[in-house]
């Protein structure tokens, strides 16, 4: 009876590779993607929930306001843009089923959200030809657009935001200064950290040494003790939402005078209000965007539109600063899809090609006041390795460094 | 007149093909899985056949420890992780081919868990679940600790594709036919594990270890066995992850990934293939159905608060199928073909 | 020295919360010989309850506190009610795997009552540590260490005093000689499921205090079990003592290892600690040494 069950097995087994080889590539290019005069599709790997859960709110937020007003002022070009966000709880598996579902919508580009969905979706991208973009996050080995086709970070990842701020804190303090670094355990914080480490051997400061907290940790208060314990002049860390609440609370506690700065997921209302606008006073943080308290062009003319339109300004908008980050995001696909455009002509048709090659052809976009300049080429696919850097003056948040850049990283590949 | 199934001989308790006409069922069912569905299913489908694929692979794994030994694992997501990035790890750096780095990964992750398994399951009781909580942690720790095995803080470790005549692991029907192969070879492979001796012994070792014992079954002896299999399939199932997404990071397999697992069991039916399957489906597809299927009916609702409901709704489903039918979704369909079956003299 | 002594006197310290959450769960074990893994998520369900009573209600202190306290009381009994008594006859499989489906029910009903942002418990003392002979413990975890003393005093009378209490070992000890001798048993799972609401409420406000609120807190449930192995399941001065040693060994890991086993080795260093107590001596320093072996 076994016998025969194996023989049904390899029977089925032999006619399904049989049906595969006449059935075919039928992989990508079966959805409708945008062509002549219809809606241009952007799909949007949601984070709302989960780990990340105010980076995907701020983005989200920002991404839908934004092409809400693009197409209420009659689109890119005459093109309009369809945004389909889909949520992914950042976890994996319902990404990949996401991208699946942007890929069949005819979505030309996905934005994604967390390290974790960047790095999962990135071979799908290229087996699809699709693009990712990403700003903010991912892992440094992306720039390498020969290496990593499609997949674009556009915008500072872990490392340069580490680099930039400790150049920065150089250009304020002088070079006889220690730096110290809080990371947080999963990737992205130890990427920082090692920037951190990085930038201060290039430029003659001294690296006061790692102090790691778990993801899972449920309090840091050895961590606290630990970064007290570097004895450094500055200590950047890069804690998010919880943790890096009670690190600050702790910091203030123990060390009131020690300068702290932060990457850009934590320069957010949620660390004011938690550890205290006391505590946050003079407290710094770096951000890939400009603020959306800064009132940047792009904040007037969502403004000016909700006026208009006679909707309510998006509470988001003033509630949770990573909405800038969103508008970045968003900025940098209304350029993508305006150099596309250019290309295939305004009526032409989008493919996840054409966008490959339109995001390429950016050079020096300033994302209406939101982003420092942006350049991009079939090698290089970082966009650009700067920040901003934001101290706490009077409870919010004050620009005190434009678009600034670190030295190069060391493990960076090569791009130029 | 039929009135129901009746065993009279042991062999009938044992035969694969219980009816003539179940031979006829497992050739369908074969020929739309490995012919129709390939050929007529759009690539997002074949996406979403592919993740439940895996999900089934998981889920039939674990159901031989839950289902068929009585134990419970909380840390199956960990050996998936095991399993993915010893295949991954021998591919890339010890280019070794992928038909060995596969068995040789579903060994590793087997082996590996029972390090958790003899620490608990000399114990009588539930202490498996806590053992294998601890795995779950110490594996996230170690993989997002120890750059020197992953090769670096990312953790990425990239799966070649497989390429052997037609199939072809970049399209997604190369993806979804390796994926139901494994699948296929599984369900046979614990199929027949059922019928054999060590099949029976779990089971006896589930519902009377002392009784077992005497009958010279030793209870320790097949609970590991049990969980080393039940682990070793975790291990494929994090493989065909690998191979599936291209690539694996840290952070994959996580807490969540292992209740998803007992989830998809519990809610298909324990110690049931076809409710492994079925469960598997049911988990995957319950929030695209209600992504989909919500606004069609005129209820709008954000996607955190979906995202919120379905988690609610997992717990509600597993404990509606705990008190009102036990042997989950497989039980439901049982129960509506029997009644069917034997109309009008139903009871 | 002044570091080992400052790291031995904080592991005690956060070792008494451990305690705090553990305590829950022994006495569910302890009535009702549940192995419950949804405690964690009760704690954080507590936490999110105080924390709207505190700030956005506006409750003082005085009320907000006992008031969660018995809100999550009925909660606990709920559960026992609606959710384990259905199954009381089923085996323990189906007990644990109803204990994780609630968990998962508590874990979408917190966020889609309160949202998924951070909230805060405002703290009561203004003054946020205490600095003794060069050794400085954070105000909260001083006080909450108090009550774990108290609290630990109370179920000590209760248990060997009062007739439930007594009932309630009877019933660990053995439910069926206990349930012939007239307890009821239903009673007893019902109490000892309120008891441990009300413990996850003063938890949810201590925890909540430190952490902050939000539906992260989870990751909590997951040091129960380390403390539990080790004291024993189902002792209640075992709790204490396995959340103390848990904490030290936290806390020197922090302190001393941290580095050269790779970063963050003290989330898991007690977990590998509970591994090797159950192959030593797996009904922990202070269960009873009847579990039978295999």
């Amino acid at each position: 009876m076994k016998r025969r069950m194996t023989k049904g097995v390899s029977l089925a087994l032999g006619l399904a590779l049989f049906a595969t080889a006449c059935g075919g590539d039928d992989g990508g290019g079966e959805g409708r993607e945008g062509s002549s005069g219809e809606d241009i599709v952007i799909g949007v790997a949601g984070a709302r929930v989960g780990a990340i859960a105010n980076v995907g709110e701020g983005v989200g937020e920002a991404v839908n306001d934004w092409f809400e007003m693009v197409n209420a002022n009659g689109g890119i070009n005459g093109r309009k843009v369809k945004i389909e966000e889909i949520e992914t709880k950042y976890e994996v598996p319902p990404a990949l089923e996401a991208f699946a579902r942007f890929q069949q919508s005819g979505a030309v580009m996905v934005a994604v959200e967390g390290t974790a969905l960047s790095d999962a979706l990135t071979p799908v991208s290229e087996q699809s030809k699709i693009p990712i973009i990403f700003p903010g996050q991912g892992n440094l080995d992306t720039v390498d657009g020969e290496a990593f086709p499609y997949a674009f970070p556009a915008g500072p990842l872990y490392a340069h935001q580490a680099t930039a701020t400790v150049q920065q804190q150089v250009d304020e303090l002088g070079s006889d200064i220690s730096i110290g670094c809080v990371a947080w355990e999963p990737p992205p914080g130890r990427e920082y950290c090692e920037g951190v480490k990085n930038a201060t051997e290039s430029l003659g400061a001294e690296f006061a040494g790692e102090v790691v907290i778990p993801a899972a940790a449920a309090d840091v208060d050895a961590q606290v003790r630990g970064a007290v314990a570097l004895d450094a002049d500055v200590v950047l860390h890069a804690a998010i939402f919880g943790q890096a609440v009670l690190l600050l609370k702790g910091l203030c506690d123990q060390a009131p005078d020690l300068p702290v700065g932060a990457w850009h997921w934590a320069i957010t209302q949620n660390e004011i209000n938690g550890a205290g606008a006391e505590c946050m006073e003079g407290k710094f943080g770096a951000s890939m965007s400009t603020l959306p308290s800064d009132e940047p062009e792009a904040v007037q003319m969502l403004r000016d539109y909700w006026e208009e339109s006679g909707s309510d300004p998006n509470p988001v908008l003033e509630e949770n600063s990573l909405y800038g980050n969103g508008l970045y995001i968003a900025t940098v696909i209304e350029e993508g899809i305006r150099q596309a455009l250019e290309i295939v002509g305004d009526d032409g048709e989008v493919t996840g090609e054409v966008m490959k090659q339109a995001l390429e052809s950016i050079d020096g976009y300033e994302g209406y006041g939101v982003t420092c300049p942006i350049t991009m080429s079939e090698k290089d696919h970082s966009g650009n390795r700067a920040v901003n850097i934001y101290e706490i003056r009077d409870g919010s948040w004050d620009r005190v460094g434009d678009c600034i850049t670190g030295p190069p990283v060391t493990n960076e590949p090569d791009v130029s | 007149m039929e009135t129901g199934r009746f065993h009279e001989k042991y062999a009938e308790e044992i035969a694969v093909y219980g009816t003539p006409y179940r031979r006829i069922w497992i050739l369908a069912v074969l020929a739309v899985t490995f012919v129709v569905v390939p050929l007529v299913a759009s690539p997002y489908w074949l996406v979403v056949l592919t993740l439940v694929g895996i999900a089934a692979v998981g889920a039939t794994g674990l159901n031989v420890l839950v289902g068929y030994a009585g134990q419970i694992s909380l840390g199956h997501a960990a050996f998936a992780a095991v399993g993915a990035y010893t295949s991954g790890l021998l591919v890339s750096r010890a280019d070794a081919p992928f038909w060995v780095a596969i068995p040789t990964a579903m060994v590793a992750a087997g082996v590996f868990s029972l390090i958790f398994g003899l620490a608990s399951l000399r114990v009588k009781g539930l202490y498996l679940a806590i053992a294998t909580l601890a795995a779950q942690y110490i594996v996230q720790w170690i993989l997002s600790s120890w750059t020197w095995i992953t090769g670096g803080f990312q953790g990425i470790v990239i799966f070649e594709p497989i390429q052997v005549g037609p199939l072809d692991t970049t399209t997604p029907t190369g993806k979804y036919l390796m994926v139901f192969i494994a699948l296929a070879l599984v369900v046979m492979f614990v199929e027949n594990l059922m019928r054999s001796r060590s099949g029976r012994a779990m089971i006896a070792v589930r519902d009377q270890d002392i009784a077992a014992a005497g009958s010279a079954v030793s209870p320790l002896r097949y609970k590991l066995l049990a969980f080393f299999i039940s682990s070793a399939i975790a291990g494929l199932s994090g493989v065909l992850y690998g191979y599936n997404a291209g690539l694996v990071s840290t952070e994959v397999f996580t807490l969540a990934l292992s209740v998803q697992y007992l989830a998809m069991i519990l809610v298909g039916g324990l110690g049931s293939i076809p409710g492994s399957l079925l469960g598997a489906a049911f988990i995957t597809m319950l929030p695209i159905w209600l992504r989909d299927l919500l606004p069609a009916v005129g209820i709008e609702l954000s996607a955190s608060v979906e995202v919120h409901l379905l988690t609610m709704l997992f717990g509600v489903a597993i404990l509606l199928f705990l008190v009102l039918e036990p042997r989950g979704l497989y039980g439901l369909f049982r129960n509506v073909k029997d009644y069917f079956r034997m109309w009008p003299f139903s009871y | 020295m002044s570091e080992f002594t400052q790291l031995m006197v904080s592991g005690v310290f956060t070792g008494m919360l451990y305690a705090l959450l553990a305590l829950g769960f022994v006495v569910v074990v302890k009535g009702s010989g549940v192995i419950n893994f949804s405690q964690g998520e009760v704690v954080v369900l507590g936490a999110f309850v105080v924390s709207w009573l505190l700030t956005d209600v506006g409750v003082p202190f005085w009320l907000g506190v006992p008031a969660t306290v018995v809100v999550m009381m009925v909660v606990g009994a709920g559960i026992e009610r609606f959710a384990l008594r259905p199954l009381q006859n089923e085996s323990m499989l189906a007990l644990v795997m109803a204990t994780i489906a609630l968990g998962s029910i508590i874990r979408g009903l917190v966020p889609m009552i309160w949202g998924d942002g951070l909230r805060s418990i405002p703290s009561l003392i203004d003054q946020r540590r205490y600095e003794w002979f060069g050794i400085s413990i954070p105000t909260i975890t001083f006080w909450s260490a108090v009550m774990v003393l108290i609290l630990l005093v109370a179920f000590g009378f209760f248990f060997s005093r009062s007739r439930l209490g007594l009932a309630m070992q009877a019933v660990s000890d053995d439910r069926v000689a206990a349930q012939s001798l007239g307890i009821n048993i239903r009673l007893v799972n019902a109490v000892s499921w309120a008891m441990a609401g009300g413990i996850a409420a003063l938890a949810g406000y201590v925890w909540g205090s430190l952490l902050g609120v939000d539906s992260r807190l989870v990751v909590l449930g997951a040091l129960i079990f380390p403390v539990v192995i080790l004291g024993g399941l189902e002792s209640i001065l075992g709790a204490v003592i396995g959340g103390i040693v848990v904490g030290l060994v936290e806390s020197f890991s922090a302190g001393y290892l941290n580095d050269d086993l790779g970063a963050g080795f003290s989330t898991v260093a007690p977990l590998i600690m509970l591994l090797l107590v159950l192959f030593v001596r797996p009904y922990g320093l202070f269960g009873r040494p009847e579990i039978e072996r295999v």
